[in-house]
């Protein structure tokens, strides 16, 4: 019978190379997310305007009160920038996405991510990743629960004959606004290992951008220079590529994509600066 | 002279119901003192006690007659320098060191002219236009030592004075402190690295649970430890026959093979050493080395702390 | 026979306009060794280099034959990294986060959960594992970064001041952990300015000054052991035993600033027997309290060499 080592062993395990190398950071975030009980709340509460909705659709269903907006595509296309689900995805992205690398400036975690096998590349993929997971969860699966619970409540399949090919748009929706939110977002997280100054940072700019947006449009009566509100710039994009000729606001589409573009860009310049420090 | 004397008498703190220390008693006077001890044995508690930063929850603690807390007077001859760092942002070294001086009633040129002289003295002369918050661990030890310094006073307080530095840095601060306690001035340092300190000082004080374990030199405290033998380490040129011979002395009360040569326990130290030298005088034992294994303050901590 | 595990070949490296090593060429071969050299000599540049956070101005850093500005993931592999200060991910338990740097080092998620309670077991800290780091003392935190560097079973271990803000009992016990770890074939680096601690683990040393290699090889050589000059202490009046050796035809050297306080030093002839030291002794009355030969402490022999300015 042998006698086992009570020190220390070796590993004589496996050690796959792995296919992507990011996937632990993401793992660790999200699990880290679901054990947060504080992020529950905005969670919560930007599943219930789909809630809402669905209810509306079966009281429309089985009674007098038609409630046919679910039944349009512009209502998928505007649907994040309704104010309420655009304050979740704010509340999201400042209580968990502007803490994912501003947290780790400040605790030095980085000196254990890179001198792992782990470039810098992986890194900043596997946070944007992180923050994207549940940003797409927020805007995806309620749109889709809402389309679902629209073409089964109706009472022959003419809507979902007819709406199949919305998936793809609400998809593309869902992306592009995920996509607009996450990387800036991060980028901010990179400014400083202050948690709350890129938090307080990322809702200054968010909400600078709409209110002064707004204002603008208050002021000259028209929409046609708020195209540099987020929440306007996005919501005239989406309509622009997924629901033609609808325009809510009188800018250029063109105009409110190419600040989205610009702002994707000058974040993905910041975090490109930010990897190249590790290798 | 009592001007210099700490004195500190069964002092007990505790915190709600915790106790950091029960029934301390000790007095110190001038020259360095080393106070050793594990961590959470209540040190940095006994430190602020005799900073008077902390008020005893029964007890006293007199530094030259007087009551350290809420006794500016009384403070104004304690120099501390706290293992925490915190330097005002913005400011250089020789303006950290001149503020304080301020603080301390200096004024003007005078004040200028004595931070200038004692930041030459901990070596910091090269950086002192420089931002504080810039400065490396070793020479925030020396910013913190000038400022601990700079009233002058009768008693100072050290907690961890080396960390961070390398030997060099150590080394002049050892000798510096050592410098300090031949001035007259009461020196109490607080430390983990024990060579340091023995190197400083052969003064401790050993707390361990907040409790005095022992005050005094080391080798002292190694002698009233009677339960434990003495451990001499030999390397001899046939250890084996070298070996038999010695152990038929009644003194040795066990004897171990160790490395190139072999550990003897011994309870009269003093007699065996004779015996010892008898036989290598007369060529019956050759003795390459000698060596008292035990004698250190190593040895004497752990003894204490682990009882 | 195998690859050295470190190879510096001239290495240049520049942190913008300071040159943080300057042509360093060394071998480490693997037994522990220290890594000494006062602030700013260069050892963190080093441990940077070779993790491939820096790229060398010129000249190469390589582990195991990889270099480390071209291959730095496999180096990453192989490296242990305990680094001084703390590098926790907020928020995570003890386990939780040795498992994931077990699984950054390419484990697979269960055999790093494994892998980390193992780990944990060894370093001590099995009582404390499920409770979230920032909670750790000092102490936990030192064994944390250990198992975090041991996680991935790399053969080379680069630690850098392990004992840091640890009680003389804790320094032990981690030196005693390191000590296990080189016994059992790690590779080991030590860097710390504690040279005691070098002493007691390290076979070798490298020693660094400005960026410049200014020693290297084992401390039996650096601190020199010349066996003909003894030190004697004894108990008892020094000056008769000094006069009793010169009766016996010996000279005792005059008292310099590198023996220990109380002692004597003389020079034996080359098979001389140390039996005339103790007849000495006895005709003076005086004890033999310590017997060795004449070595420096790695301290002196670090100050002689760096220097103090």
């Amino acid at each position: 019978m042998p006698l086992y080592e009570a020190g220390y062993r070796t590993y004589a395990g496996p050690r796959p190379e792995p296919r992507f190398r990011f996937l632990p950071i993401i793992r660790m975030e999200l699990r880290e997310l679901w054990r947060l009980k504080r992020l529950r709340l905005p969670f919560i509460a930007a599943f219930t305007p789909c809630l809402v909705h669905v209810v509306l659709l079966y009281i429309s269903s089985i009674g007098q009160y038609r409630y046919d907006e679910p039944l349009k595509l512009p209502f998928y296309a505007k649907y994040f920038t309704e104010p309420w689900n655009w304050v979740c995805l704010l509340l999201v992205t400042t209580a968990y996405g502007t803490a994912l690398i501003a947290r780790d400036l400040k605790s030095n975690a980085l000196d254990l991510y890179f001198s792992r096998p782990v470039t810098g590349s992986d890194y900043v993929l596997g946070k944007c990743l992180a923050l994207a997971t549940p940003l797409l969860l927020l805007t995806m699966v309620p749109m889709v629960t809402i389309w679902g619970a629209a073409a089964l409540l109706e009472p022959d399949w003419e809507f979902l004959g007819q709406s199949w090919p919305w998936l793809p748009k609400i998809l593309g929706c869902a992306l592009l606004v995920t996509t607009v939110l996450t990387i800036p977002c991060l980028a901010v997280s990179t400014l400083s290992a202050n948690a709350w100054f890129a938090g307080g940072t990322w809702i200054v700019l968010f909400l600078f951008s709409d209110v002064a947006a707004n204002l603008v449009r208050e002021i000259f009566r028209h929409s046609r220079y708020s195209w540099f509100g987020l929440a306007h710039a996005v919501r005239q994009t989406n309509a622009w590529l997924f629901d033609p000729p609808r325009r809510p606001y009188q800018f250029d589409p063109e105009v409110g994509a190419g600040f989205l573009a610009a702002l994707l860009v000058l974040s993905l310049g910041r975090l490109w600066w930010f990897k190249r420090k590790y290798v | 002279m009592s001007d210099a004397l700490l004195e500190v008498r069964s002092v007990s703190k505790w915190y709600g119901e915790v106790t950091a220390l029960s029934e301390v008693s000790f007095t110190l006077g001038p020259g360095v003192t080393g106070l050793l001890g594990p961590n959470g044995a209540g040190k940095s508690t006994l430190l602020k006690l005799a900073a008077g930063l902390l008020q005893p929850s029964l007890g006293t603690v007199r530094l030259g007659g007087r009551d350290p807390f809420g006794s500016a007077a009384a403070r104004a001859a304690i120099g501390i320098a706290p293992e925490l760092e915190g330097f005002p942002e913005g400011m250089t070294g020789l303006q950290f060191v001149t503020a304080m001086l301020r603080l301390h009633g200096w004024r003007g040129s005078a004040a200028r002219g004595r931070a200038r002289k004692l930041i030459e003295s901990v070596g910091l002369a090269d950086a002192r236009n420089r931002k504080a918050e810039g400065y490396s661990k070793g020479m925030r030890q020396r910013l913190k030592l000038a400022q601990a310094l700079a009233h002058d006073p009768l008693f100072l307080i050290l907690d961890e004075p080396l960390n961070g530095m390398d030997p060099p840095g150590r080394r002049e601060m050892i000798d510096h402190i050592r410098a300090l306690g031949a001035e007259g001035r009461t020196v109490l340092v607080s430390s983990h690295v024990l060579h340091e300190v023995e190197a400083m000082t052969p003064r401790l004080l050993l707390l361990n649970r907040g409790r005095l374990l022992a005050e005094g030199v080391v080798g002292e405290i190694r002698d009233l430890m009677e339960d434990r033998p003495h451990q001499l380490w030999l390397r001899c040129a046939d250890a084996r026959a070298a070996a038999a011979r010695l152990m038929a002395l009644p003194e040795v009360e066990a004897l171990r093979f160790q490395e190139e040569g072999f550990l003897v326990e011994t309870r009269r130290p003093e007699r065996f050493l004779e015996e010892l030298q008898a036989r290598a005088a007369g060529g019956e034992v050759a003795v390459e080395e000698l060596e008292p294994r035990d004698e250190n303050l190593q040895a004497v901590f752990d003894y204490l702390v682990e009882a | 026979m195998t690859t050295p595990a470190i190879v510096l070949e001239d290495l240049t490296v520049d942190f913008g306009s300071v040159r943080a090593l300057a042509g360093v060429t060394a071998t480490i071969a693997g037994g522990p060794v220290g890594l000494l050299g006062r602030n700013g000599a260069g050892k963190s540049t080093l441990i940077r280099t070779l993790l491939g956070l820096v790229r060398p101005a010129s000249g190469r850093a390589k582990l195991y034959g990889f270099d480390s500005a071209r291959e730095p993931l496999p180096i990453r592999h192989r490296i242990g990294y305990m680094p001084e200060k703390d590098c926790f991910v907020p928020g995570l338990s003890g386990l939780r986060l040795v498992a994931f740097a077990g699984e950054l080092s390419a484990l697979p998620p269960l055999e790093a959960l494994r892998r980390a309670h193992e780990v944990l077991y060894y370093v001590g800290l099995e009582e404390q594992r499920y409770r979230p780091a920032s909670t750790y003392s000092a102490g936990m935190k030192q064994r944390l970064k250990l198992a975090l560097a041991l996680v991935h079973d790399p053969p080379l271990l680069f630690l850098d001041e392990p004992t840091n803000g640890l009680d003389p009992r804790g320094r032990r016990e981690m030196l005693d952990l390191i000590r296990d770890l080189a016994r059992r074939g790690k590779d080991l680096v030590l860097s710390t300015h504690l040279l005691p601690d070098v002493e007691y683990v390290c076979r070798d040393v490298l020693m660094l000054d400005r960026g410049r290699t200014v020693a290297q090889g084992p401390i039996r050589e650096l601190c020199g052991n010349d066996q003909t000059i003894f030190q004697v202490e004894v108990r008892g009046d020094r000056d008769r035993f000094r006069g009793a050796l010169a009766a016996r035809g010996l000279s005792p050297l005059p008292d310099q600033g590198g023996a220990p306080a109380r002692a004597t030093e003389i020079a034996l002839p080359a098979d001389g027997r140390t039996a005339v030291l103790f007849q000495a002794a006895s005709d003076a009355g005086v004890q033999v309290r310590r017997l060795r030969s004449r070595r420096r402490t790695l301290e002196e022999a670090f100050l002689d060499l760096v220097g103090a300015d």
